[in-house]
């Protein structure tokens, strides 16, 4: 059993982690023109916990991944969307892993298009039904996408470690 | 790594919106109107035959321009600015949208 020490400081380096990948999507331009297209790297950080740890953890360090980087990096209304998302991603990601029926790439898939679905949804709320849904076909599909890349890429990872890892 | 279970979810996550996106395609029937909503309620309608710029206030600050049939946002406040980076719309049901200013601007 670790010390709490010792996992309080590879939360805070999860953490880090998190930020920082947050940050180099915010370097990088608008990908495709659609606007709301986003890599979503810092969910590499998520499923990874979600699988290597737990899911409190995963569900805490992705709340706080949000607020923060919305304080850094100036878009602090744009953090009402991406909790929503964020948050039904995690828990829907964790009752999948669950259920066992799929790898990582699969849980993984269904928490990126969840998470835009929950930004859309709580958008749609806010200001617009019928003009905001217009974005589902595109973000649903870079969702597919981008989770089925960052499934790969966690599970690439996870093997890679040694099992003393944490 | 990948399950079957992982191949039907996709295939039928994609299957889903490339449905999605022959539902809310465009349509063309003539007399097309820009209309500014913010935060959900209707602010006011203009021809996009006419040349205009729309100075909105109401959440942040957006401005509208309305050019030789097209719509596009020239200058926001927001920090994002992907209101303005949308290419510029001229088909009915295409709309720019300003999420942190909850403006949208669409063609009807």
């Amino acid at each position: 059993m670790k010390r709490r020490s010792e996992k309080t400081a590879f939360y805070g380096v999860m953490l880090g982690l998190a930020l920082i990948l947050g940050y180099v999507e915010f370097l990088l331009p608008l990908n495709f023109g659609v606007p709301g297209i986003k890599l979503g790297l810092s969910n590499i950080v998520t499923v990874f916990v979600l699988y290597k740890i737990g899911f409190k953890q995963s569900f805490t360090l992705n709340v706080l991944r949000i607020i923060i980087s919305s304080i850094l990096f100036g878009n602090v209304f744009g953090a009402v969307y991406s909790l929503c998302g964020g948050i039904l991603s995690v828990v829907s990601m964790y009752y999948l892993k669950k259920t066992n029926l799929f790898s990582i790439v699969g849980v993984s898939v269904a928490g990126a298009v969840i998470n835009n679905l929950g930004q859309v949804v709580i958008a749609s709320v806010l200001i617009s039904t019928v003009q905001i849904l217009g974005y589902l076909p595109f973000l649903s599909f870079s969702g597919v996408i981008m989770g089925a890349l960052i499934g790969v890429l966690v599970t690439l990872i996870i093997n890679k470690l040694p099992k003393t890892f944490y | 790594m990948i399950k079957k279970n992982d191949v039907i979810l996709i295939a039928v996550l994609l299957l889903l919106s490339l449905l999605s996106f022959f539902v809310l395609r465009k349509d063309n029937t003539g007399g097309k109107q820009v209309v500014i909503s913010v935060n959900n309620k209707q602010k006011n309608i203009y021809s996009l035959n006419k040349d205009q710029t729309v100075t909105i206030k109401d959440y942040g600050e957006n401005t509208v321009v309305i050019k030789d049939g097209y719509c596009y946002v020239s200058s926001a406040d927001c920090p994002d600015q992907i209101c303005k980076n949308h290419k510029k719309i001229s088909e009915k049901k295409e709309n720019i949208i300003c999420l942190p200013n909850r403006m949208v601007v669409e063609i009807k």
